[in-house]
């Protein structure tokens, strides 16, 4: 079998908050047990950090918060700028780019054509304003869709997906429950059929029976699609569940990573072993 | 068209030169990248702004003796804008012939109409424009809006259609239509109605907007394409004019089926119909008579 190129490889991503200095690098992460730097005050968000993601894998970040996991989503879903760093996107279709070279308006067709994005909180992810129905056809119309009775077949088949009533579909996602804004946010994104998902913490805030169902679907998702996935969250029961692979993240740097089984089991990194035994 | 000249009192076209010279050379980078909001430093004018300053800059930019001015409001040469603006320029502009007939003038000056039967080759219609950015009804913040024009990012007023078309069957905008120009530039066409944006669609003649207040030139030059946003399989649709009985209304006073037409209440409770373009409705009655 020849390997297959990654759909994503990401090389020494670093983003510094603040002025910076030619110390903060050296002068953060797990050592130094901070992600501040002492000579300068700037925050150390993200940095070195690379890794692979291949096609058709679910990859878990886990890590506290401030550990640097949403800041490493915000930059590859293009929502930032790194400090430096380079992340280079392959997929099927022979669309290769250089992600941070990129300019603003190629930056906005691969969000709006290949990636995808669900947020933790549904406020950041859906438009409030507009119908359940309107929110996909926004997604939809990034993507060229510009058919009104296509818009709407379209919609209806990813309601009924992601098992949201299709009767709801022209009502305001605001009178919608917890979950079910979760599944039109999933829905929306899904909506031009991303090859690259990223999931911001999706089932923090969820009861325990609509995070099982929610889980359910994105492995439904994953394996009829195929599509890659990055999934953040500081749930073990998350990880376990979705992800293959994990990188285990704290102070801004990856302390631990390899199959998600091996590393729960495991566990080498101080970090790791006290979450890990704190979560059983 | 642009000369230079001196009255003994004042100057000519109200401006001084350098401020004609800069909203000139807006005028030309508005019509080499058709659809973009140049912006400028637009002046003062002796009247308030938001009734017309930006239209009114253009024109005393652009006209010079030899010029034939025509200025309307709403379609008439007679409402109340178009008289003091047109009383203004004629002060300001000795040498330049004034007209109603929409065919006689070289610079026309509106508000709210396109002349019914379009402009023609070497003809310019300036409109006032009081809210130049069409994506202001979807994205509050102009730096975020620059962005979305920059990157063509248009999505959420197509949003704002298919919110419309759910809810009430129908789009709901009746006047300031979004519309794409040159494939590129989403404009606000001004508060025109939907009547007469197929009208700056491939026009013989030269469009320029100038929103005073709101310190923006935008253009669309002759021979571009202009379309109303729609979607593939809901056409754009302009105004009908059914009588209940289905027929279509006719003006009161010229009897013409064809044209924009107002709707006058009467004292007794019923309405009548008029030609909104008071031009069109005098040749029509000319020719009928």
């Amino acid at each position: 079998m020849i390997a297959e190129a990654p759909i994503l490889t990401v090389d020494g991503l670093t983003r510094i908050y603040g002025p910076g200095c030619p110390r903060c690098v050296s002068a953060t992460g797990d050592e130094a047990g901070t992600n501040v730097c002492p000579h300068c005050r700037s925050v150390v968000s993200i940095a070195n950090t690379g890794f692979v993601l291949h096609h058709g894998e679910i990859l878990g970040v886990m890590g506290e918060s401030g550990s640097g996991k949403s800041t490493l989503v915000k930059l590859l879903h293009l929502e930032d700028k790194p400090t430096a760093g380079s992340a280079q996107y392959r997929d099927h279709d022979g669309v290769h780019d250089d992600l941070f070279a990129a300019n603003a308006q190629r930056q906005r067709w691969l969000r709006n054509h290949r990636f995808g994005m669900v947020h933790q909180n549904p406020h950041l992810g859906l438009n409030f304003r507009v119908s359940a129905g309107g929110n996909i056809a926004e997604r939809l119309l990034m993507g060229d869709v510009f058919g009104y009775r296509a818009i709407r077949t379209r919609a209806t088949e990813l309601l009924t997906r992601t098992e949201v009533p299709r009767a709801r579909i022209d009502h305001m996602p605001g009178g919608f429950s917890g979950g079910m804004q979760q599944r039109l946010q999933i829905a929306r994104a899904l909506a031009p059929d991303p090859q690259l998902l990223f999931l911001d913490e999706v089932t923090t805030g969820l009861d325990l029976s609509v995070q099982a169902k929610i889980l359910d679907l994105i492995l439904e998702i994953q394996q009829e699609s195929g599509v890659a996935m990055i999934a953040v969250t500081h749930d073990l029961g998350v990880i376990r569940l979705l992800a293959t692979r994990t990188l285990v993240m704290r102070h801004g740097r990856i302390v631990e990573s390899g199959l998600t089984d091996q590393i729960l089991e495991d566990p080498q990194h101080p970090y790791t072993q006290q979450l890990v035994s704190a979560a059983l | 068209m642009i000369q230079h000249a001196h009255t003994g009192d004042g100057h000519f076209g109200f401006l001084d030169e350098f401020a004609k010279k800069e909203i000139r050379r807006t005028c030309l980078k508005a019509i080499c990248i058709p659809g973009y909001q140049v912006p400028y430093s637009s002046r003062e004018m002796p009247i308030a702004r938001g009734f017309g300053t930006g239209g009114l800059q253009i024109t005393l930019a652009l006209i010079g003796p030899g010029d034939v001015l025509k200025v309307i409001d709403q379609g008439s040469d007679d409402s109340v804008n178009a008289v003091n603006l047109r009383s203004f320029i004629m002060q300001t502009c000795p040498g330049v012939d004034t007209t109603t007939r929409t065919a006689s003038a070289t610079l026309i000056q509106t508000r709210h109409r396109v002349p019914e039967v379009g402009i023609a080759r070497g003809q310019v219609l300036v409109l006032q424009v009081p809210y130049p950015d069409p994506l202001v009804i979807v994205e509050s913040n102009e730096l975020r809006r620059r962005a979305m024009h920059a990157e063509g990012d248009y999505a959420r007023l197509w949003v704002k259609l298919y919110e419309d078309l759910v809810r009430f069957k129908e789009i709901t905008i009746a006047h300031r239509y979004p519309t794409r120009i040159a494939g590129r530039y989403v404009i606000d066409p001004s508060p025109i109605p939907r009547w007469d944006v197929p009208r700056l669609h491939r026009s013989p003649g030269l469009f320029l907007f100038g929103a005073g207040r709101e310190k923006k030139i935008y253009a669309v030059p002759p021979f571009t394409d202009a379309d109303p946003l729609s979607f593939d399989d809901v056409p754009f649709r302009v105004e009908e004019f059914r009588a209940t009985d289905g027929g279509r209304l006719t003006c009161a006073r010229c009897g013409s089926h064809e044209s924009f037409l107002d709707e006058i209440p009467l004292p007794d409770g019923g309405k009548r119909h008029q030609c909104s373009d008071s031009d069109w409705c005098a040749r029509h009655r000319e020719d009928h008579a």
